[in-house]
């Protein structure tokens, strides 16, 4: 969702919260569920992140994806969601559930198999839908709203994201 | 369209990840258009800034005043 307000140059203020320990009240007041992020937009509070980097597509056209009323609009649009959704249903998952087994120390034969399991699925699901990449999604000069739209957390697939610091925001 | 103060974001703290070690090797050798896609997505600009040193260095010490605040709370209340 940062990313994308960025792309889209929205002013906004960050506030970061401690996700270590349990929401304050004040979060809670906005987002009973207590996940991260929120959007507050002009006095609508905005969750679920893929939701709301859509939202702010679709009420800022810009270079991330053509509106639906444009020639070709709606079908890329299609295309588009079909990527995330497939790359979020499967090596997104997949790669959660790797993450979940390491941290909670599970069998190196079992982090294997969940390695395995997240390639897979990129294989599968990802490979073919980049194959006209150029450099970006769909032969795009620039990022898409595939690029803005896969989970922030899901750079760290890649050691220049994670670098030599291990880190992920 | 402007957007004024009432836009609020809130994001979460950086978190540490873990992988195995042939990671990397696997990744290229099973999804090499996927690895150089995402290679360049964490070079744009306002992907990288996530990336970036010296706001990760913002980020943590963003943490330590966060959890600080809390301890003072706590203290406070007299817990």
């Amino acid at each position: 969702m940062n990313i994308a307000l960025n792309e889209l140059d929205l002013a906004h203020e960050a506030v970061h919260i401690d996700i270590s320990v349990p929401r304050p009240e004040w979060y809670l007041k906005l987002n009973p569920r207590g996940q991260v992020p929120t959007l507050v937009y002009e006095g609508s509070v905005l969750v679920e992140s893929a939701a709301v980097v859509r939202f702010l597509a679709d009420s800022h056209p810009s270079h991330l994806v053509k509106t639906s009323g444009e020639p070709g609009g709606a079908l890329e649009r299609h295309r588009f969601a079909v990527f995330v959704q497939r790359f979020e249903a499967g090596a997104w998952a997949a790669f959660q559930r790797l993450l979940m087994a390491a941290g909670t120390g599970a069998a190196a034969e079992a982090q294997a198999a969940l390695s395995d399991e997240v390639l897979g699925a990129l294989e599968r699901d990802a490979e073919p839908g980049l194959e006209d990449a150029g450099p970006f999604f769909a032969g795009r000069e620039r990022v898409t709203l595939v690029e803005v739209g896969i989970p922030v957390f899901s750079l760290a697939l890649t050691p220049p994201a994670r670098g030599a610091r291990g880190v992920c925001p | 369209m402007l957007l004024g103060p009432s836009l609020m974001l809130v994001a979460s703290l950086p978190r540490e990840l873990d992988f195995p070690g042939s990671w990397d090797a696997d990744l290229a050798r099973r999804a090499p258009r996927f690895k150089a896609w995402l290679e360049l997505v964490v070079q744009v600009p306002n992907v990288s800034f996530a990336w970036n040193d010296g706001n990760l260095a913002q980020l943590k010490a963003k943490l330590a005043e966060l959890a600080s605040a809390a301890k003072d709370q706590k203290v406070d209340r007299g817990e």
